[in-house]
């Protein structure tokens, strides 16, 4: 054969493939050109084995149009085959549609307490301000819980009537507040001290909506050169900004507690009605949030601290009480049910 | 206490101010008004004195009569209509005139009086009846006769006091006895206003020398400091002047008859406590302040027969006990309309002593209250003496001879200021002059020693809780104000310590897990929960000596009690499914207490329970393979709550090959003896137990009807804390691995962890995974393990020869040392 009958031989093959081509209507019948046309018994092939009586001068304008003929039809084959992928997927993805409303399937993750939920914001906020976790036991001695923070031996909360005793000891007692872990951290650290500790304390009360014998409080100390009642005061209104996640304005009250002094009662002003007066805060406008005060001398003195040289300050807040408000949970009760009716609202 | 505002005016001139801002005042001062209430609606005039001159029916009503009604000596008499049937012609009574404004006897509204017409006929007023005054007790039926004739046109709410009156509900402190009076809170009402006190005044005649003289004797001046008897004689008991009736119904006192309700009133002016006794009840004319004899019977005036103890402190004389110093008198030696004769106690008892009285006898009183918050030793005479003017004044008669045993001395107090602490403490900068002038309020003066050293004088009613410097900055700081000292902040910037995370880490995986969080009461009955625990308390448990009911006695001792209540609780309320956790203490007693140990141990537990099943989603399509096996759920056992297990203690990064569950010698006996197991964690040499974990003990499910399987788990967290590590990195191999499946017959007795630990043994690094694919069980004696192999060598691949021989010895290790066959 002459250099123009071959290259005419392959132009023929391409013609004849890209009609083939364009005619065939599935995958199968394209795999079934490819191999007539570009596989190895194919009519391309057959036609290239003429090139071997071709001289060498005229080979390479020949093996020229011959692959541009292979790539075009192969080219072709794959643009087909992407054709015919895309119709297939069409039709596919058109018999997939799902109602996107049915629920999400999967394990449920459970739900955290509110107190907890509570706790740890607390400790979160006072981390932010430099105080450390803390941790003491709910079981305590009379010394812990009542001599070292001031409290005379006559004093109304040591009465049975307050506190649970144990037969763990004469003195063994629940501890009724928090504030045991301040003499314990002051006797074991030096200051400058900063501490938050969260944890359950007991008192001797009738249960009813508003009380249970066991509930959670958060203390915290403060102990340095030069601290002041302002400074417990700006401590106290950056809690409560965080916290209830707004600006709140808040009075201090003055109180008595055995293990400050000066001492006060914190009110904020009631973040659901602004002290406009509402259900929440009795119609008054005011929430008594917790009590506060500067460290009694004769704490530190208990403990070995130089009260002239050191001041601090220490506060105690019920966090079952701030998770009422804050969930707007109505019976202190609900915290104890293990009801999931409760539970899952959390 | 109850304070009344009229009766504050007495001593602080506030009159110009509202009850509620007096009661800002108190409030912000340390003490809490928690209530402000009314004490009757208010009535205005004119509401006169007028006399019945006149009574005829009225010609359309049966019910209803006109009368005449003459309310000055110079008009004609008024025409009213009236429908009450107690009044008769020349009675004086309370007219309401147009204009006034009385109360509504039906509900309590206002009802303003106009000139009207009442069934054709004129009425120009209205009679009242106590109802319509405001007058709550007595007869209430019927209009108000006036006794005692008073002046036609006087002024009725003059006459009756009916002015209207505000009680402040003020919170109590337990240091502060000393406010827990008119006079007191009038003292800091007029400290925190700056402004004068009025102290009452009286005139007291001279006593009559020869009247009887009664000899006190103390046995313990301790218990009783100072103990005086007035006498007064010739007194005739009757209803008290409405001055003191109407002040003491203000504060929800009852009033009884003038001699007690004064008793009353200066008890509530004053803050001292006083009793008065029938003198001719005495027997003898010695009175003795002494303990109560063990048995030692006495009925006290509201009616009970009392047993008292040697802790009781008593008055009495010869032939027994009186009275319950300072908490009660008795019955016996009450005041009566009879009583002519009347010995007046005021005395100083010891807080503590009445204290334990009134708990003892479960009996608590306003003398009591004020004597557990002490009372000035130093008022005792003044009140003895207030008393005696009011009681001659009220009942006629004439004053006799006072006597007392112990002291009423008090001691100056002085308390040095150092004034430069003021400064430091609170950021309130003045000079000592300034800090003088706000003590000075308070009634408390002070000298200036030296250049800031002020020395302060405490008068005997702030005695008590007035003792250190730090008091008195206190002080300073109230009358300046709190709300006055600026908000700053601290100065330190010191990072914290980072909070340990063990504790969220692992709420946060049972969270993951689907377990929910509760809080489970660390306070339970004895054995009432039928969970194991008369064994689990048999042995160092705290209980509670005073606990507050019968699920409240003990310390728990595990967490899992309180967790199976839970189930039981929800399943009642129709859940059946709770996957639950809780995160708390348990306690044991471990040694002997001290001052400062408690010889009890609190371990920090995670306890979960795991019943019913678990929904992995809440549909289900019924047609599609595809989505039935996405919507299946988990039915609670073992190896669920051991899966759980595992995935807190991979969260908390513990090494696995250094856990192992294993069986306990004696399971506890909450659990289901075949089906439980103990968590250890192996650290070099030494094994330590990390928890237990199982399915209930189906003899507790059946007691609690619990239908399906329940499983429970708890951890120590100290422990696990202690086994947790932190993350290290190894290097991912690039070479390929070579996984082989491996399915052996083994006796039934075998376990897997045999099984595994066999596998282990035999080889050599390059087997990196021994998975266990499936449990089959053959025959009772026989089952079939199968498990999958990966072995990979860090550096080299494998070769097919190399997995081989890794395998050979494997199968060769099973047969040997744990009786298993091959199936080729
Ligand atoms: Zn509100």
């Amino acid at each position: 054969m002459s250099v123009d009958e071959l290259k005419e031989k392959l132009l023929q093959v391409e013609t004849d493939a890209v009609a083939e081509l364009e005619r065939a209507d599935t995958t199968v019948r394209l795999e079934e050109l490819r191999l007539e046309f570009l596989g190895q018994k194919g009519t391309l092939t057959m036609v290239l084995r003429g090139l071997g009586m071709l001289s060498k001068e005229e080979r390479p304008p020949v093996g020229e149009l011959a692959n541009r003929v292979k790539e075009r039809i192969a080219s072709e084959i794959s643009a087909r085959k992407e054709h015919f992928y895309r119709l297939e997927l069409e039709r596919r993805l058109s018999g997939e549609t799902l109602d996107v409303t049915l629920p999400g399937t999967g394990l449920a993750l459970g739900h955290q307490h509110p107190l907890t939920l509570v706790t740890e914001r607390i400790i979160e906020i006072f981390y932010g301000m430099g105080f450390s976790l803390a941790v003491g036991p709910e079981v305590e001695t009379e010394y812990y819980n009542f001599d070292a923070l001031n409290t005379p031996a006559d004093h109304p909360a040591r009465d049975e009537q307050d506190t649970f005793y144990t037969d763990a000891g004469s003195s063994v007692v629940l501890r009724s507040q928090t504030s045991t872990v301040q003499i314990r951290i002051m006797e074991q650290q030096k200051p400058p001290l900063r501490i938050i500790s969260p944890g359950r304390v007991y008192r001797n009360e009738e249960i009813n909506a508003r009380k249970y014998p066991i509930f959670h409080q958060v203390e915290g100390l403060l102990i340095d050169r030069d601290v002041t009642l302002g400074q417990l005061k700006g401590t106290l209104n950056e809690f409560i900004r965080v916290f209830f996640g707004r600006p709140l304005k808040t009075r201090f009250r003055p109180d008595f507690f055995p293990f400050t002094e000066p001492s006060a009662e914190l009110d904020s002003q009631c973040p659901f009605c602004l002290g406009d007066g509402c259900r929440t805060c009795g119609h008054r406008g005011w929430l008594e949030l917790l009590g506060c005060g500067m460290v009694d001398p004769n704490v530190l003195k208990g403990v070995g601290i130089d009260p002239d040289i050191w001041s601090g300050f220490a506060f105690g807040m019920g966090i079952d009480r701030l998770a009422m408000l804050k969930y707007g949970v109505s019976d202190i009760r609900h915290f104890w049910s293990s009801d999931l009716r409760f539970l899952e609202q959390f | 206490m109850r304070l009344s505002f009229d009766w504050l005016l007495d001593f602080v001139d506030v009159a110009d101010l509202t009850p509620a801002a007096v009661a800002e005042k108190l409030t912000m001062g340390a003490f809490e008004v928690e209530e402000i209430r009314k004490v009757r609606p208010e009535i205005t005039g004119p509401v006169v004195v007028g006399e019945i001159v006149e009574i005829n029916p009225h010609p359309n009503a049966d019910k209803i009569r006109l009368t005449r009604v003459r309310v000055d000596t110079t008009s004609e008499p008024l025409e009213i209509v009236c429908g009450a049937g107690n009044i008769i012609v020349g009675q004086r009574i309370p007219v309401a005139l147009p204009g006034a404004r009385v109360i509504n006897r039906h509900d309590g509204s206002a009802l303003n009086i106009k000139q009207s017409k009442i069934r054709g006929a004129v009425s120009n007023g209205m009679l009242c009846s106590p109802p319509e005054l405001g007058i709550t007790d007595g007869d209430s039926e019927g209009i108000l006769i006036l006794p005692n004739t008073p002046a036609l046109g006087t002024d009725i709410i003059e006459l009756l006091r009916l002015h209207p009156d505000h009680v402040l509900h003020v919170g109590t402190r337990s240091n502060r006895g000393d406010a827990l009076s008119v006079i007191g809170l009038a003292r800091e009402v007029a400290a925190l206003l700056d402004r004068p006190m009025r102290e009452p005044k009286w005139q007291l005649p001279e006593p009559d020398e020869t009247s009887d003289a009664i000899e006190v004797r103390i046995s313990d001046t301790q218990d009783c400091p100072f103990f005086s008897l007035r006498v007064l004689q010739g007194l005739s008991v009757g209803p008290s002047p409405l001055k003191i009736i109407r002040r003491l119904e203000a504060i929800g006192v009852r009033p009884v008859n003038n001699v007690v309700d004064v008793t009353n009133y200066v008890l509530h002016e004053l803050g001292q406590p006083l009793h008065a006794y029938d003198l001719a009840k005495l027997t003898t004319r010695a009175v003795d302040v002494r303990r109560a004899r063990s048995g030692e019977q006495l009925l006290t005036i509201d009616g009970k027969e009392r047993e008292l103890s040697e802790a009781v402190l008593v008055v009495a004389d010869q032939s027994g006990a009186l009275g319950v110093a300072g908490v009660m008198g008795g019955k016996d030696s009450e005041i009566t309309e009879k009583t002519k004769f009347v010995a007046l106690e005021a005395a100083s008892f010891h807080p503590a002593r009445v204290r334990r009285a009134s708990r003892l006898l479960g009996l608590a009183s306003d003398s009591s209250q004020r004597f557990e918050r002490g009372v000035d030793v130093g008022g005792v005479r003044r009140a003895s003496d207030r008393a005696a003017a009011l009681l001659l004044e009220c009942c006629g008669g004439y004053l006799g001879r006072i006597t007392s045993g112990g002291s009423d001395k008090v001691s100056p107090v002085q308390v040095g200021f150092r004034v430069e602490q003021l400064k430091r403490l609170t950021e309130i900068d003045l000079p000592a002059q300034g800090v003088a002038s706000l003590l000075a309020r308070l009634g408390l003066q002070s000298q200036l020693v030296g250049e800031a050293l002020l020395d302060v004088s405490i008068p005997s009613f702030r005695q008590n809780d007035l003792t250190r410097e730090i008091d008195l900055i206190e002080e300073a700081c109230r009358m300046w104000g709190y709300d006055r000292i600026p908000a700053s902040m601290p100065n330190s910037t010191a990072a914290p310590d980072l909070p340990d995370k063990t504790e969220s880490t692992v709420r946060q995986a049972l969270l993951a897990c689907g377990l929910s969080e509760t809080c489970t009461s660390s306070l339970t009955g004895v054995g009432s929960f039928g969970l194991g625990g008369e064994a689990l308390q048999a042995r160092n448990t705290v209980r509670v000596l005073n606990p507050l009911s019968e699920d409240h006695q003990v310390l728990r001792r595990s967490l899992l009690p309180g967790l199976v209540k839970a189930v039981a609780y929800n399943r009642d309320r129709g859940a059946d499914d709770a996957w639950l956790f809780d995160v708390g203490h348990i306690y044991e007693r471990t040694g002997e207490s001290s001052q400062r140990e408690t010889g009890v141990h609190e371990d920090l537990r995670a306890g979960g329970v795991l019943a019913g099943t678990r929904k992995l989603s809440c549909w289900n399509e019924k047609d599609s393979n595809e989505l039935k096996s996405q919507t299946d759920s988990m039915a609670s056992n073992f190896y669920v709550a051991k899966g759980v297990v595992e995935n807190l203690l991979t969260r908390l990064n513990v090494n696995p090959a250094q856990i192992s569950f294993q069986r306990m010698a004696e399971p506890p006996e909450h659990f289901h003896p075949g089906r439980c197991c103990e968590i250890r964690y192996q650290a070099g040499q030494e094994s330590v137990a990390l928890g237990t974990l199982g399915e209930v003990n189906p003899a507790i499910s059946d007691k609690l009807s619990l239908r399906s399987a329940v499983a429970l788990f708890e951890l120590s967290l100290g422990a696990v804390r202690a086994a947790g590590s932190a993350a290290v990195f190894t290097e991912i191999p690039t070479t390929p691995s070579v996984v082989r499946d491996l399915t052996c017959d083994l006796p039934q007795a075998v376990d897997n962890g045999s099984v595994v630990s066999a596998i282990a043994q035999v080889s050599g690094p390059e087997l990196r995974e021994v998975n266990l694919v499936s449990v089959f069980r053959l025959s009772d004696d026989l089952k079939s393990h199968s498990y999958r192999l990966t072995f990979q060598h860090a550096e080299q691949t494998l070769t097919n020869e190399q997995v081989e021989q890794q395998l050979a010895r494997v199968r060769q290790a099973l047969t040997e040392q744990l009786s298993a066959a091959f199936r080729t």
